[in-house]
């Protein structure tokens, strides 16, 4: 019956499979073998099997090179075709176990027939070590000018960049390690993109020379590695609709103050990783961003969280739909308000530090709480203890989560892991 | 809810030539539908499906019911989760493996993204930690490779083997 599914629609079915299971619907039959391939080989696997796709040309190159290459018969497929994902350490990795000497020529010929014989979607230079200019190889136009997404490091050569600029104009993606020195090309390759959605900085030596921010960004993740973050740069950005931050050291924090000041009008998400910024500030962040807040993550490492902050977020966030938290101070009577004003709200987890009394946490004010919510959509709550695990529920609390549940109010209670 | 008192209700016909009745934002779910009420504008002629049969089309019909208030899916996202479903859609997909292939086919036809996700995922999920030959099982399929090709796919993809 499987049969009557056209190749389209098995390719959408596979699309939502990973590598191991697309590599068993490669050697179910051979329509399904050569659907399963070209999403496999989106990235490059069997290096031996890349290399027995260089033509002639490149045999005979690599020949005069003294490079013998074990020769086997032509491969089923042509796989460097499929090619959409490349980071070229991986394939520096790959040649590793050649001779030094071989090593550069190898990596050549392989990148220019992938230059030719492909076009690319995602591309990954993550150093400027021995970079060998493949740019400068046949096919550029057509395999990079419907490049999506570009990671790289900030100090790669300025020539690359400016011929990334002249053949990339349509990056959704931008990730960029910042590192000690900036290329001047970096500047040249993010104003030449017409529709550049999302930019991941990581800084990990200077505050970024980048001033010119694209005004269609709508997704921005900053992770402050050794330096902090700046934020003189963020109210330029009007449509931005999500932001992550990283913060790794909490010596970092006061220069977060003018966070509060900043006006992100169409934010919807709101992550912090690690660190949160002080509630004080993130409060006066709200009151001025919340009113299309959806998600709101607070890192696993903030301390303590005052009833105040609640009723904040009640009040400034009326379309919240997921809340990630730690436990408040006192018991959970304290999101009583936030159950209460955000009918929205789908989703809450929250995470129990080590200082907390087990003993001391569930008051269930929530109930009645969570029982006016009837018309509302279900919540999924999921509560976690970390390191402590043996924190057990009473017989109290699981009747009540129980009777929740029934009532429809609970979709979904996860308890240590464990789902209710 | 985009019920505005004036909704006209669409009407739309099986391969068999069964005639549904379904209101206008219902039938909006469907891109292909979509496109063709915009171009066509008001009328009473019922639109022909000669592609779905009237029990998928009823099926079709009851997801996009179910499902009328959601807001329009963002397409830029490439996640591909599949342990994302929730009890009704899983509880909507508990039928037999025929109808769910009907189901995918007529969701990519009438261009109803999010049943095509919902159905594909369910397909995934049949096929997820199964080797070859279990997936074979499965699926009723038979396999038609020589053993030599066999042997040659398996070999130039090793790599991937056992990560």
């Amino acid at each position: 019956m499987i049969y009557n599914l056209t190749a389209d629609c098995l390719n959408e079915i596979f699309e939502f499979l990973n590598e191991k299971d697309l590599f068993a619907c490669l050697l179910v039959m051979r329509l399904w073998c050569e659907i399963a391939v070209r999403l496999l080989w989106r990235r490059p696997q069997s290096f031996e099997s890349l290399l027995a796709c260089l033509p002639n040309e490149s045999r005979a190159t690599l020949i005069e090179n003294g490079v013998i290459i074990p020769t086997s018969r032509p491969p089923f497929f042509n796989y460097v075709a499929f090619i959409r994902n490349l980071r070229i350490s991986d394939l520096s990795r790959s040649i590793n176990k050649f001779d030094d000497k071989n090593k550069e020529v190898i990596k050549e010929e392989i990148l220019k027939m992938i230059m030719k014989n492909t076009y690319l979607k995602k591309l990954c230079i993550a150093t400027n070590k021995n970079q060998t200019n493949f740019l400068d190889y046949q096919g550029r136009e057509v395999c990079l000018s419907n490049l999506s997404e570009f990671k790289c490091c900030s100090n790669i050569s300025s020539d690359m960049l400016h011929k990334l600029s002249i053949t990339c104009k349509h990056l959704k993606t931008l990730r960029i390690k910042l590192k000690e020195s900036v290329s001047d090309g970096l500047e040249e390759l993010i104003t030449s993109q017409s529709n550049l959605k999302y930019l991941d900085l990581r800084f990990c030596y200077k505050e970024s020379p980048i001033q010119l921010f694209p005004i269609t960004l709508t997704k921005l993740r900053m992770v402050g590695v050794r330096i902090p973050i700046p934020f003189s740069m963020i109210p330029k950005l009007p449509n931005l609709q999500e932001l992550t931050l990283a913060i790794l050291y909490e010596s970092y924090l006061e220069d977060f103050k003018d966070f509060q000041y900043v006006s992100l009008p169409q934010l919807q998400i709101l992550k912090f990783e690690n660190i949160c910024l002080k509630i004080e500030y993130l409060m006066k962040f709200l009151e001025n961003n919340g009113k299309n807040l959806e998600e709101l993550c607070l890192g696993k490492d903030i301390k303590i969280i005052k009833d105040s902050f609640y009723i904040k977020i009640a009040n400034c966030c009326p379309k919240l739909r997921l809340l990630r938290t730690v436990f408040p101070e006192g018991n959970l009577n304290s999101m009583k308000v936030i159950v209460d004003h955000c009918k929205n709200l789908k989703d809450i987890y929250i995470l129990c530090s080590n200082q907390l009394d087990p003993k001391a946490t569930f008051q269930w004010g929530l109930k009645s709480s969570l029982v006016n919510r009837m018309s509302s959509i279900p919540l999924s709550l999921t509560i976690s203890f970390g390191s402590i695990m043996d924190v057990q529920l009473s017989q109290t609390d699981i009747t009540i989560i129980r009777e929740c549940k029934d009532l429809g109010v609970i979709k979904r209670f996860v308890f240590n892991n464990h789902i209710m | 809810m985009t019920g505005a008192p004036e909704q006209r209700n669409v009407k739309l016909t099986s391969s068999e030539g069964t005639e549904f009745k379904v209101e206008r934002d219902v039938a909006e779910k469907s891109v292909l539908l979509k496109n063709m009420l915009e171009d066509v504008g008001e009328s009473d002629m019922a639109i022909p499906l000669p592609n779905v049969t009237g029990p998928i089309l009823q099926k079709v019909i009851e997801y996009c019911i179910h499902h009328r208030d959601d807001p329009v899916p963002a397409h830029d996202d490439d996640t591909k989760k599949t342990d994302d479903i929730d009890d009704w859609d899983a509880e909507f997909c508990k039928v037999d493996q025929g109808t769910l292939y009907e189901l995918i086919l007529a969701s990519n036809y009438l261009d109803i993204k999010p049943l095509l996700d919902l159905t594909c995922k369910t397909v995934a999920n049949m096929i997820k930690g199964k080797s070859p030959e279990e997936i074979r099982k499965t699926f009723n399929i038979a396999n038609d490779f020589t053993p030599e090709e066999e042997e040659q796919v398996r070999r130039e993809n090793e790599w991937c083997e056992g990560r």
